[in-house]
């Protein structure tokens, strides 16, 4: 049997499938720029994040080991409810948050890979998607306020993407459709960290440039990914191993 | 245990408000973040669009017992779309007695306006060689749903669910019933990306209704007739108008 030849135009079945993987690519954000307490006193922290996109929702958790450079490792699932569409991500993220004038200011470049597997079986087609995503960017912190053991935190961010999307017959084996795009990714957070230990987030993404007008012109691109769309969602993170200090 | 306070500060660890106070709060705030949907049910309740046309008309097969009724409607603003959780209320009014509220949904899914559109009530299941899908009828009423249609040698048939929440999960889980070879959601008038057909037909409402004969049960959510009935399906217009349809039963 020969491969059925690869489709260059995707079709409206590709898209839910592609911004599945698109909303899970989102959590994984800089670290101070994101609005999460640095680790300056402690060497890990463990963090949980939801997100509410346009038709789907996000959970996911994440390890984060380092201190100014830091690097962490998540996994997340997202679902479309309505559609019964379920991808799940890994996703490694590397960056540096840099900091000037004691802590107050931060610039946090950053540099991530998510690999996403499904929606399968997408609408009881005999098609499995997978996508893969490198992204680079930089986010911008401030530190407006330290009253006692409170510490808020606030930043911005945008990274540019680049996503490489498969369509796999499930039989076969054969990429039926392969899309790649290049887009950016905007961010807003803000957090508020008790202690230098728990961290309470909230963060907003917005991506433009998505889908590009050349493949894609005018298609509502759901989960978060349309042009333009807000997309909302919250976090908590738990610093913890606390550095051992020299004596002074 | 008065001295534990004071030991943990001194290993530096006390003064962490932050765990003993916030961590049981953590997992609660985060379901309910992950729970809510902007589309989803908490955006409902009932709307009243101006309608253009109303009808309906009756399917039965027998499998299993009773009928649906299938009710369609169409705003007159073909850019009205009905969101997750909203419906348009009607009434059905039996002469023998019967009556029931109920709301109308959209006739085609998913909210999406990219994603190839399907009956947002029906899927079509196809069964093994061996089977007549009538095997199947506990199955389909086990799910809140009927035959609207039987194929030849009961090869298949077409299950209308009356909930339009989660069609898809349900239709996997036909998938999953015992001599089903094959579920596929229905689809409807604007196959593909026919992005101009979807357009207009992508306003359009219906709602499937259980039907049985016997004695009037007034607000069961099924609606009973007797031949003989004029069954008459009625939506109230935001100006104050009614818009009517009516049927005799043979």
């Amino acid at each position: 049997m020969n491969a059925a030849p690869a489709v260059r135009i995707p079709s409206c079945a590709m898209v839910v499938p592609m911004l599945l993987v698109l909303a899970a690519a989102a959590p994984l954000h800089g670290q101070v720029c994101a609005g999460f307490a640095p680790l300056d006193e402690t060497r890990y922290r463990v963090a949980v994040s939801a997100a509410s996109y346009a038709y789907a929702t996000a959970m996911r958790a994440s390890v984060t080991v380092g201190g100014t450079p830091y690097a962490s490792l998540g996994i997340g699932r997202t679902r479309d409810a309505e559609l019964d569409a379920v991808s799940v991500d890994a996703g490694l993220e590397a960056g540096l948050d840099l900091t000037a004038q004691n802590g107050t200011f931060y610039l946090c470049p950053v540099a991530a890979f998510t690999a996403s597997f499904g929606p399968d079986d997408f609408l009881f087609r005999p098609d499995d998607y997978t996508y893969t995503e490198g992204a680079a960017g930089f986010g911008l912190a401030v530190v407006p306020l330290r009253a006692g053991r409170v510490t808020v935190l606030a930043g911005a961010g945008a990274r540019l993407a680049h996503l490489t999307v498969r369509r796999v017959h499930r039989s076969t084996e054969v990429i039926r459709w392969k899309y790649t795009n290049t887009y950016t990714l905007w961010s807003v957070g803000a957090g508020v960290v008790l202690d230098d230990v728990l961290t309470f987030r909230t963060f907003v993404t917005m991506p433009s440039r998505f889908p590009p007008p050349s493949t894609l012109e005018g298609m509502a691109v759901p989960f978060g990914r349309e042009e333009g769309e807000v997309s909302f969602g919250a976090a908590v993170g738990l610093n913890f191993g606390r550095r051992v200090r020299p004596p002074r | 245990m008065s001295s534990e306070p004071d030991d943990l500060r001194k290993a530096g660890r006390a003064g962490s408000i932050a765990p003993r106070l916030l961590l049981p709060c953590l997992f609660p705030c985060l379901g309910t973040a992950t729970c809510s949907d902007l589309s989803g049910p908490g955006a409902g309740g009932y709307v009243t669009p101006e309608l253009r046309h109303l009808s309906f008309h009756y399917l039965e097969t027998s499998y299993p017992d009773g009928g649906v009724l299938s009710i369609d409607g169409a705003p007159a603003d073909t850019s009205f779309r009905l969101r997750q959780g909203q419906r348009v209320p009607v009434e059905i009014e039996v002469s023998s007695g019967d009556r029931e509220e109920v709301g109308f949904y959209r006739e085609l899914c998913p909210i999406q306006e990219r994603v190839p559109v399907y009956d947002c009530f029906s899927s079509a299941v196809a069964v093994h060689a061996d089977v007549h899908v009538a095997y199947l009828a506990s199955h389909v009423a086990a799910i809140g749903g009927r035959f609207t249609m039987v194929f030849p040698r009961g090869v298949g048939g077409v299950v209308a669910v009356f909930d339009p929440e989660d069609l898809v999960r349900k239709a996997r889980r036909a998938a999953s019933w015992p001599g089903v070879r094959l579920v596929e959601l229905k689809s409807s008038a604007c196959p593909g990306i026919a992005l101009q057909c979807r357009s207009e037909t992508r306003s359009r409402l219906r709602l499937p209704v259980p039907v049985d004969t016997g004695v009037a049960v007034p607000g069961d959510g099924i609606v009973q007739i007797r031949p003989g009935d004029t069954v008459t399906v009625t939506y109230r217009q935001p100006g104050g108008g009614r818009l009517e349809a009516k049927r005799v039963v043979p």
